[in-house]
């Protein structure tokens, strides 16, 4: 049984994938008109997804892809025309898909009704087999072109019509021995061996690189991540020791041979963690696949024309800034489309072009990776939203007054801010951008925006490369050591204990005429004090932190310096009360915990607004 | 699972437990769940963390949670010395540390010398007791694991 279940879930995850790779060459076959390749590498794709889930026994998965595999097919052989009313009908089979396939995933026995969808499918087809298709000639491409664009793939043809002759082959055996093959553990090795016939029926046609690549269990590549830490940790140890030899046994001919061992192992662990950290990066277009088509439903919905380029979506980041960047991503097309692009009537009044253009554009600078998403549109009226924000009492006359109007654009990153008056499905919830601000602050990133008024906007995300090591301030609390992110932390002070004032029992202090709440981190992580900290000295160190227009600081006893930490989970343990984020292992093999600034000023200000 | 035991009769069910003492009582544990069994090392406190957890340790660069045995059954305190150790287990793919008065052997016995809890005061929070193993004259206590910190369990 585990074997099956082994074989369903490779089956699901290639599936989704290929899901993936489709959905964005939809809205491509739309912008291009008729083009063999895309059809092509749809058609083969819901072929694929087809057969898997034949002798796996998934009805309906069967039945929504065959029904849209059929209009593929027409497609190809040219019987039919391409129409939006085809693409609609045809995506949102897609979805039904993936909402199958989740079913499958989570074992919940859900069923869909599938029934109107395939009525919808067959319909949509009829329709267009009943349409004229326009003959070759008329078409964009020249009849002579297109043979010799059919000459060229004759490899291509050929491969498809050899997997659809094995395809065929296990349909037979399928209807054959449906149900015994499912029981039986022998069988799903069967089950296996015919489909890898047919993936290496595939393989030679589509690309030669995907031999070269390795599905690994994400866990095991976290396995040799930790043991590479724990190398850097021996390393770390041994580099002491052998300063120590130096010192002490300078005349020694064996210490030097000692410091070159040394220093060759602290080369080749520095280039292993290098190279593990690698293991784990993926390129970002994993996530940039649903976009065009996002754009393209949401603009059709607000009758606004938007195109979307992306230059370097080959930028690779680690996984978990993949699985966290695409909320952020998408709240901030919503926002460009909603908000920034114009009506195709408002442009062409402007002197631009009817369509709007939204760019995302993505690189890699130094340790971190930004994400640029420029709009063409109208870019933000900050005296609006100045007066938005006095009216939702999130700001004050004067302040507004004083704003610049770079500081003005942030005020869209004010939580409960929304400039729309009336919340539409799409955007303008009432939680507005600071969602994306909060988000982003999560990955240790940061989000900024630019703004030309009638030449566009530009929203630009920096997260580090990784989020397995960030960069911390150390300090010291009553003889413990603990961590703060760098990212949050506006600077540093020294004062004195007589600036610090006393207001409702909360202290306070003044910085550069800003009123700031101060806390004692020794409170905070309810340390009763071991005596080696420093009671109530005269000097203080403070922490200044902020988080989005929440800013605070903590007091600590003294700064240890800024170091680069590996963040380690700590499981077991309930750290929602605890103010700690994780745990850190330093260079002499201690635990020092990594607080969470974030639950802090989250507690703090609750507090005070209740 | 070395057959080391040859007096115990073959058709009997067999518990394979790993012994520690907590004052003067001794308790057991289902040697799958034990990992290993350590010296005490230093050991971080965990700001805001209820008594029982006694802290963090590095376990080879895994940082896990030590419970505190003594302070979960609310016994008295106790300084540790060169007895005092650390079992490491697992429980539902968590791995946590126990802090012991001491490890005392691996242990087989027949699974019909195990009685069932005798019935306690209901103040008494005996329910990740899973029975008393009766041995000579040795009365050792088998704590359930999942039951004492496993998950829905508040730790």
């Amino acid at each position: 049984m585990d074997d099956m279940n082994e074989i369903i879930n490779e089956f699901i995850t290639e599936a989704m994938e290929s899901l993936d790779k489709i959905e964005p060459l939809f809205v491509e076959l739309e912008k291009k008109g008729h083009d063999a390749d895309l059809v092509n590498e749809i058609f083969r794709s819901m072929h694929t997804i087809k057969g898997a889930a034949g002798f796996l026994g998934f009805q309906s998965i069967v039945d929504v892809a065959h029904s849209s595999e059929n209009i593929m097919k027409k497609l190809r052989d040219r019987d039919i025309s391409l129409s939006t009313e085809l693409i609609d009908v045809i995506l949102k089979s897609i979805d039904m898909l993936r909402l199958l396939l989740g079913h499958q995933q989570a074992k919940d026995g859900v069923e869909e009704n599938i029934s109107g969808l395939i009525n919808d499918l067959e319909s949509v087809l009829q329709k267009a087999l009943e349409q004229p298709v326009p003959s070759p000639s008329a078409t964009d491409e020249p009849a002579e072109e297109k043979s010799v664009d059919s000459k060229a793939d004759i490899s291509n043809g050929e491969e498809i019509s050899s997997q659809k002759q094995v395809d065929e082959n296990i349909h037979e055996k399928e209807v054959g021995h449906d149900n015994s093959l499912l029981q039986s553990g022998e069988a799903a090795t069967a089950q296996r061996s015919l489909a890898d016939e047919q993936a290496s029926c595939e393989l030679p046609a589509t690309n030669k690189e995907i031999a070269k690549n390795l599905r690994v269990d994400v866990n095991r590549i976290d396995k040799v991540m930790d043991l590479a830490g724990e190398v850097v940790l021996v390393r770390n140890r041994l580099m002491n020791i052998s300063h120590y030899f130096n010192q002490k046994y300078s005349d020694d001919p064996l210490t030097e041979t000692l410091m070159e061992s040394v220093s060759f192992l602290d080369r080749v662990t520095s280039d292993m963690q290098l190279a593990v950290m690698k293991i784990r990066m993926q390129p970002i277009n994993k996530i940039l696949g649903k976009f065009p088509r996002f754009v393209r439903d949401m603009s059709a919905s607000l009758n606004k024309d938007v195109a979307l380029h992306i230059k370097g979506e080959g930028t690779e980041v680690d996984k978990s800034v993949i699985e966290n960047i695409s909320d952020p991503l998408t709240h901030i097309l919503r926002n460009a489309i909603d908000h920034g692009i114009e009506s195709p009537d408002e442009r062409s009044a402007k002197g631009k072009s009817p369509a709007g253009n939204i760019l995302i554009n993505i690189y890699q600078k130094g340790n971190q990776v930004v994400i640029d998403v420029s709009d063409d549109g109208k870019g933000l009226d900050t005296d609006r939203l100045k007066q938005k924000a006095i009216e939702k009492g999130i700001l004050s006359m004067e302040e507004a007054d004083k704003m610049t109007d770079d500081n003005a654009s942030d005020i869209i990153f004010m939580p409960g801010f929304s400039t729309r008056d009336t919340a539409n499905e799409l955007s303008g919830r009432g939680v507005g951008m600071d969602v994306v601000k909060t988000n982003v602050s999560l990955l240790n990133g940061y989000v900024e925006v630019r703004s030309d008024r009638d030449r566009g906007t530009t929203f630009r995300i920096c997260i580090p490369l990784t989020l397995a090591i960030i960069q911390a301030l150390m300090v010291e609390v009553s003889g413990s050591k603990y961590a703060i992110p760098l990212s949050p932390i506006e600077e540093t002070l020294q004062v004195s204990s007589a600036q610090i004032k006393n207001v409702n029992g909360q202290q306070v202090i003044v910085i550069r005429d800003r009123v700031c709440p101060l806390f004692e981190l020794k409170n905070l992580l309810g340390e009763n004090g071991n005596g080696n900290g420093k009671e109530d000295s005269e000097q203080k160190y403070l922490v200044v932190i902020s988080m989005g227009e929440k800013r605070f600081c903590v007091a600590v006893d003294n700064l240890l310096g800024q170091e680069e930490v590996v963040i380690k989970a700590l499981d077991g343990i309930d750290t929602s009360s605890t103010y700690v984020l994780g745990a850190t292992i330093t260079g002499d093999g201690k635990v020092v915990f990594i607080l969470d600034v974030n639950s802090m000023s989250r507690n703090f200000f609750e507090i005070a607004k209740g | 699972m070395a057959n080391t035991t040859v007096s115990l009769s073959e058709s009997k069910e067999i518990l394979q437990l790993v012994t520690f003492t907590l004052g003067t009582e001794e308790y057991a544990i289902d040697i799958l769940n034990v990992q290993e069994i350590n010296r005490i090392t230093e050991i971080t406190k965990v700001p805001n963390s209820p008594d029982y957890v006694e802290g963090v340790i590095n376990l080879r660069g895994k940082v896990i949670p030590v419970i505190n045995l003594r302070r979960k059954f609310n016994f008295e305190q106790k300084v540790t010395d060169d007895n005092s150790r650390i079992i490491i287990v697992e429980i539902q793919g968590v791995t946590n540390g126990l802090v012991v008065d001491s490890v005392l052997e691996v242990l087989r016995i027949p699974l019909d010398s195990v009685e069932d809890t005798p019935p306690m005061s209901v103040e008494l929070n005996s329910h990740f007791i899973s029975g008393i193993a009766k041995l000579d004259n040795r009365l050792i206590i088998l704590i359930e694991l999942d039951k004492l910190m496993g998950k829905g369990v508040t730790l």
